[in-house]
């Protein structure tokens, strides 16, 4: 969890995971649909994960394509709502799986890993945030906001908007 | 610290008894912020994160200042620089009634470690973080939507001559019913 800055932790880390199932995931497996229920979080460890969503015709749009190490599915847990996308493995992928009951336990527990973990949520959170107010200022603020007349470019911004409000953002390669 | 400040700080943070005194001895003397102050302005990366105590604020983004959301007492904002490498802060914070705020200083932070109070704080930034994440999720289909209906272009008005001001409608043959049955039927049924 590098891009997090927890490193020098990554023992602790390990041991809460660890709580977690592990989770050998083949090219297309589903890792949550949208819509469904906020039963789980996903640690990606190896591998890539397929990000889609449904726009308001039902079309099933590309959102983003999330690197390792990655936290997937934290925002229906803290906000108990539905899944807001799906997810599908691009290729064989690692996951380590912590369902709602342990992910409760990680997010009020006393202790070190607990502390570490509730680090590494909120650094997950302030990161998407940003990100998001970002998009938000180019489109307010920006060329965008003049110089937009085709419906697939503005599309394609707004569903890359959408990614990083959900949570979704592509954070590349390690 | 004065005595109200105190309670606050202990209310808001659950601060056990045993602690408090020590954190005060730490904590900055909280600050009064004037209606109207922008305590956080876009693009300072120098100012620390802050705990409003008393009052209200209000983030805003982009020239024209839109309203993302409020900050109430008890909530955390400026909460990039509590991170390392925070980002680029993009998002103004102003106080819309007198307020007073303490400042998350390195001291304070360091002073409060691994306790209670630490975990109150992580689980009040995560709360607060997740419901910006939907205010910014909601102003930005805002701002889409008013987008596309600036884009929207009028109708051109037709010209005169090319279209009639008024199409008179075809009279409907007088069908009897039997007749009306057989003809929307096509034929299905032999209605006699």
């Amino acid at each position: 969890m590098t891009r997090y800055g927890v490193d020098g932790d990554a023992v602790l880390l390990a041991n809460l995971l660890d709580l977690g199932e592990h989770l050998d995931a083949p090219e297309g497996h589903l890792v949550c649909s949208e819509g469904g229920p906020p039963n789980a979080v996903w640690f990606l460890l190896s591998g890539r994960v397929h990000v889609t969503k449904r726009d308001v015709q039902g079309v099933e749009r590309h959102l983003s394509d999330v690197a390792p190490p990655s936290m997937l599915g934290h925002m229906a847990l803290i906000n108990q709502h539905r899944r807001s996308a799906t997810c599908r493995t691009l290729g064989p992928s690692v996951l380590r799986v912590l369902d709602v009951r342990t992910f409760k336990k990680a997010m009020n527990g006393r202790g070190a890993e607990y502390d570490l973990f509730r680090s590494l949520v909120t650094r997950v959170l302030a990161r998407q945030l940003a990100a998001g107010n970002a998009e938000l200022l180019d489109v307010l603020d920006g060329p965008a906001q003049v110089e937009i007349v085709d419906d697939e470019q503005t599309g394609d911004s707004m569903w890359s908007a959408e990614a990083s409000f959900s949570g979704w953002s592509d954070h590349g390669e390690d | 610290m004065k005595v109200d400040e105190l309670r606050r700080l202990r209310s808001l943070l659950k601060v056990p008894p045993d602690q408090l005194e020590a954190l005060a001895a730490v904590a900055a003397e909280p600050l009064q912020i004037p209606k109207g102050t922008l305590v956080i302005e876009p693009g300072d990366s120098n100012r620390p994160a802050m705990l409003l105590l008393a009052g209200r604020m209000q983030a805003e983004i982009g020239a024209e200042c839109r309203v993302l959301g409020d900050v109430w007492p008890g909530e955390i904002f400026g909460e990039s620089a509590l991170f390392p490498g925070g980002g680029r802060r993009v998002v103004g914070v102003r106080a819309v009634f007198d307020s007073t705020v303490l400042e998350l200083t390195p001291e304070l932070l360091t002073a409060i470690g691994g306790s209670d109070v630490k975990r109150t704080i992580q689980l009040n930034l995560i709360s607060v973080l997740a419901k910006r994440i939907q205010g910014t999720n909601h102003a930005m289909r805002t701002a889409w939507n008013e987008q596309r209906s600036a884009q929207a272009a009028p109708p051109e008005p037709s010209a005169p001559d090319k279209l009639p001001r008024h199409k008179p409608k075809e009279r409907k043959s007088e069908l009897s019913l039997t007749d009306r049955l057989r003809k929307s039927l096509g034929g299905w049924f032999d209605i006699t």
